[in-house]
This record gives structure tokens, C-alpha cells and sequence, in this order.
């Protein structure tokens, strides 16, 4: 099979960032990482087809995306990450794969987006970042759907583009590092949790 | 519910990242995330428990300074070093390269060096960060950890159930957990105390189980549904794991009379229920893999009075008697089913007198 260049780059970066936290990483970890660096791509002024894959929302209200399913598995088929009970980890193979896919010019916005995202676990435990983005605007509405539905079309963005707003105009442009307006975003959707624990 | 517009504005205004920035622009942020990198890095190797004094950690972000005593940077510290060590104080400055180095600062106070450096400090559970001439408090969104910092991530949910027992329960550290209580030392629980006790423990294991489940409240909280959990593997669509929470002890009405008293047989009905509930949902479910984890919240107390007055107290001998106690079940589900856990009883201790 051939592997999706975008979503083999994301793993890559994703396990790397998500491993140094700790031993191992899972697959969701690395949807849902990815998809929120999909969601700073956006907030970052670019349009979700460049992101060169896309996203359904379960049921469950979980990001998940097959480029992704499909570029783990082959990762692990070749040797790029190895199966450690139910967890994963990188290989030298992996890294040193990652060192030159990270050099590319074409990677290197993406990059930042996905970096950012995962900088959020310096202030949240994963579980944290897991809740607050599930109340996310499109998350939080495939949530109130029986099956998955895509996730980002453009019907569908007003309302994330309302918050992403309400970000820019809060952080005054100040900076255009990604990882503020990740933790900041993080934080509010965090606390709109915590005023209503019981949601859902 | 409050606008998430209004929420960013005081995410904006009140934390420590937007501060970090704001002081010292693109250097204040990359110190501000290399100084919680390393706070986190530091809890995962010592206990906040065994820390009597303080933390500091800085990163100087314009180089003034003759901050602390050390000479330059020597060797950096081994977190792991710490780890069974009784510990007063620790002071970390973070170099260039995200290492951290002991420091002894003398009579430097914190906010001398946040003139130049974004610093972290802990002290009796309380956290904050300072740069510049401004500070912020760490806002600690799970009660029952002593940092923000410091919230574990457990691999899976007996882990996570095993610490819930000891986190939140045991001395009602939860916030949501607290409030099932009628009185300060904990005799009695208000009536209906269910929907909190669920509402806890799905926020602790939220917050720990990472992103590889999905944790569920059921909606309907009465005597003849019962109050339950679902935690779901995300990616993994034909397994489902069912929490079932029963309490024992006695319950009271606001004017303080009884409404409950519950002991081993209602959690003898609890286990009934749950074999039962986990029967359905195979056979309305039957390609799903799933298992059932039954929580008993054990508040019984030896001698309490017949009714609940103000002040009333408890002696160690009473409050904790059922506290090694283990209820015999009979049936007992969890010997002949491979679906149903072995129970997880948890005990909630009082405040007693001696």
C-alpha cells in the first residue's frame, strides 16, 4: 500500500512529541492530535483541503481519520513502530525518517501546527486535552449523531471560526507561535466543561 | 451557560501561558513551556507528598542576573536521583538546552528573579507563575491531585479505578466528591447522594484515561435505573465497559432523618443488577466484548445516632470499623462470570474525634 505523505508525516511527528512525554503512545492519541493540528492549520488562516486528508467525528464524538488508520498500520507493518502491549512506540527507523521528512520546506507549516498541538500536553494531562476537545464545535456536534460524519466542511465551520475569532481578537495578534492560541482555546473549552460537569 | 467568547477573554486574562507572552513575548512562551515540561518531568519522579517546603523552577529569559549561588551551569540534575529522597525545598533553574540545574538561591527572593525569567512556584498546593512584575495562579482543575502538573495518565481503567479509591474517596479530596456528605465529619450522606458520586468519578477518569476512551454518564439517576458509567474504547467499536456505583451507610434528609440505611445486602443487589444488566446488554449486544466494574462507595459507620444533629462526632473505633471489612457475596458474580470484575469497594473515612 502506499502511504499518504501528509498523514505518515503527522504520525511521525505526533509519536515523537507524544513519546518524549512519556513511554508510549496509542493510536487515538495520534488522530486526535492530529486533528487538533488540523484545527490550528485553520485557525492559522490556511483551508482544510490543504491539509491533504480529512476527519470523521464518531459517535463517540472522537476524531478519527482513515489516512491516519491506514498510514499506523503500515508504519507498524515496516518497522517504523513496534506494538508494546496495547501501546506503541518508534523505532531508530522512525526518527531517523522523521529527521529528514521535517528538513522538507513543504513540511515545515504543518509542522508547526502539529507541534503546537501537541505543546498543549505541557499543561494538560491527555485527558484534559481529550474533554476539552470533544466539546470543540464539530466534535461536540457529531457527538448528538448516531454514526460519524465528516468532520470540517464548510457549512459546517462557522461556529469554529466564531471562536477562533473571539481567540485572534483576545490574543490582539500578538504572536503568531500556534501554541498560545492551542492552550489558551484549550483552557476555555476545558472550563465550559467544569461549569457543567454533568454534560453531554 | 456561559459564552465560550467570554471564557477565552478570561483564559486571556487570568493564566499564566497569555502572561508568559505578554511579559516577554516569543521567549517569555518557549520559557514558560520548557519551565511546565519540566515541572511535569519533576512529579513524575517525586512525590509533592514528601515536599515539606517549596518548588521554584525558572527559565531566565534576558540574561542579568547572578541569580542564585551556583557558578554557572555544572552538571545537570537527574530527576530519578530524587525520587526516594526526603525533600524540604527544590530550586531548578532550566538552561539553554531545557536542562535543569540545582540552585541555591540565598536570599534572592522569586520575584527578583522573574524580573528576568519566567518562574514556576509551589508551596502547599498552591501554584503560580511569575514574569516581570506579574504573577497568576495556576488554576488546578482536578481537586484530587496536589498539581496541575502532576495529573497521571493510566494505561487502563482497573488502574485508574484502584487510584480513584484512594485519590478521591478515601478523604473526600474531590470537590464533587465532598458534597455527598450531610456534615463536616462525614457520618452521613445527603439523600440521593448517587449523581455526585457518578459525576466524580467520571471527571477522575476523564482526566487520566488519556485519548484512548470515551467515559459516558448515564442520564437517568433514580432508584430504578442505576446510576452507571460507560467507558468505550474509541477506536474499538464492539467493546463497552459498564460502571455500576452502589453506596452503603446512611443516608439523611436536610432536617436529619434518616432515609437509608444500606449494608451488605445492597451491595449483595447491586452485584444482582449489574450480572443482570451485563446479561442484556449480550444479548441485545451480543458482538460486543464487554465487562462490568462494580463500585461500592462504603460509608458505613458502628453507632451512629438515629438521627443526624449538628456536630455530631465519631471516635476512630466506630468511624473506621467497617473499614477492613469485606463483604462476602453470595452469589459472587465476579468468581463465576469472566465479564464482572472483582468488586471495587471503596471506603470513605470520617473526621473522627481521636
Amino acid at each position: 500500500m502506499r502511504l499518504h505523505p501528509n498523514a505518515t508525516f503527522d504520525c511521525l511527528l505526533v509519536a515523537r512529541r507524544l513519546q518524549a512525554q512519556g513511554a508510549a503512545f496509542t493510536g487515538p492519541e495520534i488522530h486526535l492530535f492530529a486533528y487538533l493540528a488540523c484545527l490550528l492549520w485553520l485557525y492559522d488562516k490556511h483551508i482544510v483541503t490543504d491539509w491533504g486528508y480529512s476527519f470523521v467525528g464518531t459517535e463517540l464524538g472522537a476524531p478519527y481519520s482513515q489516512e491516519i488508520d491506514s498510514a499506523l498500520q503500515e508504519l507498524l507493518g515496516r518497522g517504523f513502530f513496534l506494538r508494546v502491549h496495547d501501546r506503541l512506540r518508534m523505532t531508530e527507523l522512525a526518527e531517523r525518517t522523521l529527521d529528514e521528512f521535517t528538513n522538507l520546506e513543504m513540511n515545515r507549516q504543518r509542522a508547526e501546527c502539529l507541534n503546537a498541538a501537541c505543546a498543549s500536553i505541557a499543561a494538560f494531562s491527555l485527558g484534559m486535552v481529550t474533554s476539552a476537545l470533544s466539546q470543540e464545535p464539530e466534535l461536540s456536534r457529531s457527538k448528538a449523531l448516531p454514526s460519524s460524519r465528516l468532520l470540517l466542511e464548510d457549512a459546517a465551520q462557522s461556529q469554529l471560526y466564531v471562536q477562533f475569532e473571539a481567540l485572534r481578537s483576545n490574543l490582539d495578534q500578538r504572536t503568531s507561535d500556534l501554541r498560545l492560541p492551542a492552550v489558551v482555546w484549550l483552557s476555555a473549552l476545558y472550563r465550559s466543561i467544569a461549569s457543567t460537569p454533568v454534560e453531554l | 451557560m456561559t459564552n465560550i467568547a467570554d471564557i477565552i477573554k478570561d483564559v486571556c486574562r487570568d493564566t499564566h501561558v497569555p502572561m508568559a507572552q505578554e511579559v516577554f513575548g516569543g521567549a517569555g512562551l518557549d520559557a514558560i513551556f520548557q519551565v511546565m515540561e519540566t515541572v511535569q518531568e519533576l512529579y513524575r519522579h517525586v512525590d509533592l507528598e514528601r515536599i515539606s517546603g517549596e518548588v521554584l523552577v525558572y527559565k531566565v529569559v534576558s540574561p542579568p542576573a547572578n541569580i542564585g549561588s551556583a557558578p554557572g551551569f555544572a552538571r545537570p540534575v537527574d530527576f530519578a536521583s530524587l525520587a526516594n529522597q526526603n525533600i524540604h525545598s527544590l530550586c531548578f533553574e532550566i538552561d539553554a538546552d531545557g536542562r535543569p540545574h540545582s540552585r541555591v538561591l540565598g536570599s534572592t527572593s522569586r520575584e527578583e528573579i522573574a524580573r528576568s525569567a519566567v518562574v514556576y512556584h509551589y508551596a502547599g498546593c498552591q501554584e503560580e507563575f511569575l514574569a516581570g512584575n506579574q504573577r497568576k495562579s495556576v488554576r488546578r482543575y482536578d481537586s484530587s491531585t496536589r498539581s496541575q502538573f502532576s495529573v497521571p495518565t493510566f494505561g487502563n481503567l482497573r488502574e485508574a479505578l484502584q487510584h480513584f479509591a484512594r485519590d478521591n474517596v478515601r478523604e473526600s479530596t474531590c470537590y464533587t466528591f465532598r458534597k455527598i456528605w450531610h456534615d463536616e465529619n462525614r457520618l452521613f450522606l445527603k439523600a440521593g447522594p448517587e449523581s455526585l458520586m457518578r459525576d466524580s468519578l467520571t471527571q477522575y477518569l476523564r482526566n487520566r484515561l488519556g485519548a484512548d476512551h470515551d467515559v459516558l454518564p448515564e442520564q437517568n439517576v433514580n432508584e430504578k435505573n442505576p446510576v452507571d458509567i460507560r467507558v468505550q474504547p474509541r477506536l474499538r467499536n464492539n467493546r463497552l465497559i459498564i460502571i455500576e456505583i452502589k453506596w452503603l451507610g446512611d443516608s439523611v434528609a436536610t432536617d436529619g432523618h434518616v432515609t437509608a440505611k444500606h449494608r451488605d445486602s445492597r451491595a449483595q443487589e447491586g452485584a444482582k443488577q449489574l450480572a443482570e444488566y451485563l446479561d442484556e446488554q449480550r444479548q441485545s449486544a451480543p458482538s460486543h466484548v464487554i465487562q462490568g466494574c462494580y463500585v461500592i462507595i462504603d460509608a458505613r459507620r458502628r453507632n451512629l445516632p438515629a438521627t443526624a444533629t449538628a456536630g455530631a462526632t465519631i471516635a476512630r473505633v466506630d468511624g473506621f470499623h467497617y473499614e477492613a471489612q469485606v463483604i462476602a457475596f453470595a452469589p459472587a458474580a465476579h468468581t463465576t462470570r469472566q465479564d464482572f470484575d472483582e468488586p471495587y469497594r471503596m471506603f470513605a473515612g470520617p473526621i473522627c474525634t481521636d
